[in-house]
């Protein structure tokens, strides 16, 4: 295959392994199979969208170990689809910032708190309208904290542990974070000064776009033992919130993509679209963009600490009470656009691998090394948002999706129409007078940004929580209703 | 002349034009037009975005991605395409526009400008396109510039 070559693939060329689960036979250019995760209905969508001949122009990399895979709710995103999983040997394969996306650690992170939702039903607006007002949001948000260039590499080098040490946090926090918050990264002076000068303000910063922080009532529990571990229970109010690199994520991904492309001719390594542009993990380009890529897993893991800090405050000031009263512990924090070097069992002997997720969580199962102790009997928690009108969920991790999937999961539902399309659905107004209708109270701060990710723009998150689960990659846990939403 | 096409996750614009220059200028007043209110920004000077590339693909979308650049990052506004020049692997694209004000203007967050399914050429896509372009048909002397943004 090379570079303008399109393959095509429909659903009748795949090989059902199981209900949950489809193989695309190794063809052509293609060093493994292609296996995509999700129902026969989510899969002929999966295979609509294209996102399959994605699967397959990333089973060509060099390197790439056991199969290309896609969760899910996988659909078309650039160069590797969102819903991406692959994995590449460590000394023979290749780094690509295509496969972890341009927010690089873009994830998801989940306060409990002791109270129950229904004896603060009526307070939920004007908390919600604290919380929009406290925290900046939407387009380019600028936060109240301003980094110098050196305390801004601090950041970038400690991550979570930056906040805590500035009193935004506790170091409980940095135990329920993914890799604790923080990768261990080397020299950053290969950081642009553009990446640089989008970093020193977002601190703190939700964005905008499908970026949220959410007031959910667990409506339904399906593992005690997991509930428990997690300190979950029906009727509870719990806050999660979606948040990733901002725009320091952006531009590393885009200065590096240029490098990665200069480095793939230089390595002799064709590509089928210019978006999986990557270099071999044994070049100085490859350990850059590691480096470079971690700093900004760091700074989404601070500015989500940082929020997580001022979500808690808001509450204080809201109860008049603390956040320690309130229960207000974090749950779990996960990352689900990243590339991580991990060690997995691969025909039986472990290997050392660059695991790529695009838009799919890390979902480690019961007693893997990374999980925190308090979890180890259940596996991690893996957190799914789904839309903002029906439900998101929490996951464990199995010893299944340890061994059929380098121990990753789904992301989240999974776009369904188009930005344009649904704008010409409805008007913002209109999904805020449908919401609130239900129940929900939303603040956003883009104008078009309620339009776009009305719920019906997004799958049913049941239906892919429904494969994943099926397919064994993850258990189901707790199921939350969304009660007040804010927007970028 | 410029559209917004279909596209599931993020934003794609195709400009058109007689020429190449006009397809790429139809282009950038598209993500002018996504980006904010052309209307309401208070043009105070001219900004030139150039870039040279490997090829004329990695030349747009670099020119394109400084024009984003300066939206996002430094809060300059672009109201309107003044010009653009496009000479082998080299590219200008020059605009009209002033600093954000954050009580007048609008501004959506764009993250990227992308190559993926990126097409320049004339319909029927004999020219520097990429697949997935213009479906074939007779060949009109009209241009074609498309790119994918990540929102």
């Amino acid at each position: 295959m090379s570079k303008g070559m399109r393959v095509t693939i429909g659903f009748s060329d795949l090989e059902k392994i199981s209900d949950y689960s489809w193989r695309i036979p190794r063809r052509g250019a293609m060093r493994v199979d292609g296996i995509l995760y999700g129902s026969e209905s989510i899969i002929k969508k999966v295979v609509e969208e294209r996102a399959a001949e994605q699967v397959m122009n990333v089973a060509t990399l060099p390197g790439i170990v056991g199969a290309s895979l896609a969760m899910p709710d996988a659909h078309w995103g650039y160069g590797f689809p969102i819903g991406g999983v692959a994995a590449f040997d460590a000394e023979e394969g290749v780094v690509s910032p295509g496969g972890v996306g341009y927010d690089i650690n873009c994830g998801v992170r989940m306060l409990a708190t002791r109270i129950d939702a229904d004896d603060v039903v009526n307070d939920l607006r004007s908390l919600a309208s604290m919380l929009f007002s406290r925290i900046p949001s939407g387009l380019g948000s600028r936060g109240s904290i301003k980094l110098s260039r050196s305390e801004l590499l601090k950041v970038a080098k400690k991550g979570a542990r930056w906040a805590v040490e500035q009193g935004m946090g506790t170091t409980e926090d940095i135990e329920f974070t993914e890799e604790g918050g923080c990768l261990e990264i080397g020299d950053l002076s290969m950081l642009s000064d553009r990446a640089l000068q989008r970093g020193t303000d977002q601190v703190g910063t939700l964005g905008s776009g499908n970026h949220f922080i959410e007031i959910q009532r667990v409506d339904e529990i399906f593992d005690q033992a997991g509930a428990d571990a997690y300190g979950l229970r029906r009727g509870q109010l719990v806050v999660m919130l979606h948040s990733g690199s901002r725009g320091f994520g952006y531009q590393i991904c885009d200065d590096f993509l240029k490098t990665m492309a200069r480095e793939a001719v230089r390595a002799g390594i064709e590509l089928p679209d210019r978006q999986l542009a990557c270099a071999p993990l044994k070049s100085s380009a490859a350990g850059q963009y590691l480096d470079a890529m971690g700093a900004a897993a760091n700074y989404a893991w601070a500015n989500r600490q940082v929020m997580a800090h001022n979500v808690r405050e808001v509450f204080a000031e809201f109860f008049s009470t603390s956040p320690q009263s309130l229960g207000m512990r974090l749950v779990y924090d996960v990352c689900h656009n990243i590339a991580k070097r991990e060690t997995h069992l691969v025909d039986g002997r472990e290997q050392k691998l660059v695991v790529h997720r695009k838009g799919a969580t890390r979902a480690f199962g019961p007693g893997e090394r990374g999980v925190p102790s308090r979890y180890t009997a259940v596996g991690q928690p893996v957190l799914i948002p789904g839309d903002m009108g029906r439900a998101s969920y929490v996951l464990s991790g199995t010893k299944s999706a340890m061994t059929e999937t380098f121990g990753s999961s789904c992301h989240g539902a999974g776009r369904v129409l188009s930005r344009k399309a649904a704008l010409k659905l409805k008007s913002s107004d209109q999904v805020r007078r449908e919401m609130e209708q239900r129940g929900i109270a939303v603040f956003s701060a883009g104008k078009k940004t309620l339009a776009e990710e009305m719920p019906e723009a997004y799958k049913d998150v049941d239906e892919v929580v429904d494969s994943v689960a099926g397919a064994g990659l993850a258990k189901r846990v707790a199921r939350m209703v969304p009660l007040a939403v804010v927007k970028g | 002349m410029w559209r917004v096409l279909d596209h599931t996750a993020d934003l794609a614009i195709e400009g058109s034009g007689t020429g190449g220059e006009e397809a790429l200028a139809g282009l950038c007043e598209g993500l002018i037009g996504q980006l904010t209110d052309p209307e309401k920004v208070r043009v105070t000077g001219v900004r030139a975005f150039s870039a040279s590339g490997v090829d004329l693909e990695d030349a747009i979308v670099t020119a394109v991605g400084d024009l984003l650049f300066a939206s996002q990052a430094e809060r300059w506004l672009p109201a309107r395409v003044e010009k653009v020049t496009i000479e082998g692997f080299d590219v200008e694209i020059v605009c009209a526009g002033g600093e954000f004000d954050p009580a007048v203007d609008t501004l959506e967050e764009i993250k990227a400008a992308t190559y993926h399914d990126f097409f320049f050429g004339q319909e029927g896509g004999q020219e520097g396109g990429q697949e997935g372009g213009p479906a074939g048909g007779p060949v009109e002397d009209r241009w074609v510039a498309r790119m994918v943004f990540d929102v």
